[in-house]
């Protein structure tokens, strides 16, 4: 009897190791493209959980429901998206959304960016007609060749313990290996600030970071408005200063998620991580930034104190739940000073206006009258397929200002430099100061 | 009966053979590339440092990430400075001659890649969509091909079959054909994963049977063509067990009929058969002779390889036997 029970734990010990030893399966959705033009077909592929729902969109704004057949016996789902018959233009952006049985959706729109609500998506960013579809690649995940980690990283002999074992001294080399103008191994070319892909060549929103500028994001320095870090000095030629090289949050251009103490779209406190919410519109002809949210918690990381919501005790309109105050007072340094706000919904008032600078939180719903004085609504309409800006729109840094660098002219003195007086064209979209007349046409 | 037997062994042998070489011509292969055994290059399992060239201390024009460099019959290396954006020029020893495309009529505004063919020094500019050609002096001769506004192309790596020249697209992932007066004569291959397929394709080499290689980089994998475009196998390095290529970039054929593909994320140098049989690497990443730093392009020339050595400034030489 003894002899038996030995044998028959022995046999259960043998079923049951290998199945201890099986790898879980990571939590992936494959994605790929069939066929091109108008019998384009995308498909996604995943391990269902009861409650999935499966979202596209091209904008952010308008997502359509797309149905998920039954699931195979091993408990996977495949979807073939025709864009209902249409197929899709090559080069344009596709984006896909798997909301699990715990996404509400009151969080559709503006309130989407946080860590919390973005935990409840699977989402993937499909690229049509660019070789490789989806991001099976360092950005994306390597399960299916996991060899290629040693592309970048190595276990015990690194050159650089701060930036994850990398073979290379500086992880911005590897980034070039694809990302610039010469080597072209992807349609976001940082070096001259250009999107390159099939018929179409236009000028990336982050604008360039090493030709012909005549400021940018380099060297190491200190944040001007850097109340956060005080004296601290930034890697600015290490990408990952900003972004994420695998990113978990699949934010917009994987740029890190940040803590704020503030709501992302009203200012209110609020503390949480908060991704960067946008969408690179493209139909084939261009690609334009619709950003929802989270741009400039990123941008105030560094530069705290242009981040005029965060001081900002501005009497809150009830209408539109956002502070009335148009600028703000700032202390910084035992100086106060007035800032051009940002993130602040824009309730002015008068004659419609128009720009063609990107703003944050466009959607397409009607228009008020833009010559009430009492209707906060305004309208600016150019340069965005007449989307609608609306009292929830608002400006960010990245209105005025790129993140790479500019080709811009007209220097001015910088009051915050890490030289006094020391003159920049401070990351500026327009020559000299073009931006407030593209809005105040005064 | 003794007959008999002797004749179906006779035939049996015949038909072997027959099929044997009927399958070289399909793959357009010569019967040396399937008899590697008999080539004495198979015994060199490695390569030799002989020199390096283009950062040496106090040396006039210096070169900053380089990425492609092209050999002419000369032995002068054509060599892509992608971050001064111009093509300098060295003698066989590796000194310094001359630069050119920084200005003027020869202005290059984003070159890519670099090609030697029917003596002239072709540039490519990817992000442009067209080919610069130069003379071997670096006089500017004309643009051999120019995108048009409606159909743009973004070539990188070049090489000349007959009298038509090859590019890489990788705004469309395809490889091109034009004729010398830059007109397109055909297109291969769409974006993706599958055979024939690409993603950002990079650099071509043609071996004497016209076989066309060409580097499907981001697949991590080399892709094989007959002169016709047609698809005929595909080279990833994972044969034995190795590691698939992680990003090969780009590739020569050197003198004893052996593929070199430079794999640029591995910082290595990856040595093949003609059929995609893997016979050694070289190469880990580092700052010494010997080692490389983001590996792009290679030319070969009689028993020297010349790598650009990207993150390293310079170009590194080889010696791959006698």
């Amino acid at each position: 009897m003894k002899k038996l029970l030995w044998i028959f734990g022995l046999f259960l010990l043998t079923i049951c190791l290998p199945i201890s030893t099986v790898e879980a399966k990571p939590d992936l959705v494959e994605a790929w493209q069939e066929g091109s033009g108008t019998s384009a077909v995308v498909k996604l592929k995943w391990k269902f959980a009861t409650g999935d729902r499966l979202f596209r969109t091209f904008d952010g704004d308008n997502w359509t429901q797309i149905t998920i057949p039954a699931a195979n016996s091993e408990g996977f789902v495949e979807i073939s998206d025709n864009h209902n018959g249409k197929g899709f233009v090559n080069g344009s952006n596709v984006f896909y959304e798997i909301r699990d049985v715990n996404y509400q959706d009151a969080w559709n729109g503006t309130k989407r960016a946080t860590d919390a609500i973005q935990a409840t998506l699977k989402t993937v960013n499909v690229f049509i007609g660019s070789g490789s579809v989806t991001a099976d690649n360092a950005h994306g995940n390597y399960v299916k060749n996991t060899n290629t980690c040693a592309s970048c990283h190595r276990s015990h002999k690194g050159q650089s313990k701060k930036n994850q074992l990398l073979t290379a001294s500086s992880d911005r080399a590897l980034c070039e290996t694809c990302h610039t103008t010469g080597q072209v191994g992807s349609k976001y070319l940082v070096d001259t600030g250009v999107v390159k892909y099939g018929n179409v060549s236009v000028n990336s929103s982050a604008g360039p970071i090493s030709h012909n500028i005549t400021s940018a994001h380099s060297g190491k320095a200190k944040a001007p408005g850097d109340s956060l870090n005080p004296g601290k000095e930034w890697d600015m030629d290490s990408c990952i200063t900003c972004h994420q090289a695998h990113p978990k949050d699949n934010n917009f251009r994987m740029l890190k998620s940040v803590n704020s103490t503030k709501d992302p779209i009203t200012g209110k406190p609020f503390t949480a991580q908060v991704p960067v919410e946008a969408y690179a519109v493209n139909d084939g002809t261009g690609e334009k930034i619709r950003y929802k949210s989270g741009i400039s918690q990123n941008c105030s990381q560094c530069h705290k104190v242009f981040d005029t919501t965060t001081n900002a005790e501005g009497p809150i309109d009830p209408k539109t739940g956002l502070p009335k105050n148009g600028t703000t007072i700032e202390d910084y340094d035992g100086e106060s000073f007035f800032v051009h706000p940002v993130d602040k919904g824009m309730n002015m008032h008068g004659p419609a206006l128009t720009t063609t600078l990107p703003i944050q939180n466009v959607q397409n719903i009607p228009s008020g009258n833009p010559n009430d004085p009492n209707d906060p609504y305004f309208i600016m309409n150019e340069n965005d397929n007449n989307k609608k800006y609306t009292r929830t729109s608002v400006l960010t840094c990245v209105t005025c200002h790129t993140s790479h660098g500019t080709t811009v002219k007209g220097e001015q003195s910088s009051s915050f430099g890490n030289t006094p007086n020391s003159k920049s064209t401070m990351l500026k979209r327009m020559d000299n100061l073009g931006m407030c007349q593209d809005c105040h046409k005064q | 009966m003794k007959l008999k037997n002797l004749l179906i062994i006779l035939g049996t042998i015949t038909i072997s053979i027959t099929v044997f070489f009927i399958s070289l011509y399909v793959q357009k292969l010569s019967i040396f590339d399937r008899m590697p055994v008999f080539a004495i290059s198979r015994e060199i399992t490695s390569v030799d440092v002989l020199f390096s060239f283009g950062n040496a201390e106090g040396e006039d024009q210096q070169l900053k990430q380089p990425i492609a460099i092209a050999v002419d019959s000369e032995g002068k290396a054509y060599v892509l400075d992608s971050f001064h954006r111009d093509i300098k020029v060295y003698d066989p020893n590796g000194t310094f001659l001359f630069a050119f495309g920084k200005g003027g009529e020869d202005l290059l505004i984003a070159p890519g890649a670099i090609a030697i063919h029917n003596g002239l020094v072709l540039v490519s500019e990817p992000t442009i969509g067209r080919i610069q050609a130069f003379s071997t002096n670096g006089e500017f001769v004309r643009t051999l091909f120019a995108s048009s506004k409606t159909e743009k192309y973004s070539p990188v790596g070049m090489a000349g079959l007959d009298d038509h020249l090859l590019f890489a697209d990788a705004a469309r992932h395809q490889l091109v054909k034009i004729n010398l007066d830059g007109e397109v004569i055909a297109t291969y291959g769409s974006p993706g994963p599958k055979e024939g397929q690409f993603a950002y394709p990079q650099y071509i080499t043609i071996d004497q049977n016209e076989r066309i290689y060409v580097s499907d980089s981001n697949n991590g994998r080399v892709q094989v063509f007959d002169e016709e475009g047609k698809y005929l196998q595909t080279i990833d390095g994972t044969i034995g067990e190795k590691e698939k290529m992680a990003l090969p970039r780009g590739i020569a054929i050197d003198r004893y009929h052996r593929l070199i593909v430079v794999d640029t994320l591995a910082n290595q140098l990856r040595f093949f058969e003609l059929t995609g049989e893997p016979l050694f690497e070289y190469g880990e990443h580092g700052e010494d002779d010997g080692q490389l730093s983001f590996p792009n392009g290679v030319a070969t020339f009689g028993n020297k390889v010349y790598i650009a050595d990207r993150e390293n400034n310079r170009i590194q030489v080889f010696s791959i036997g006698n």
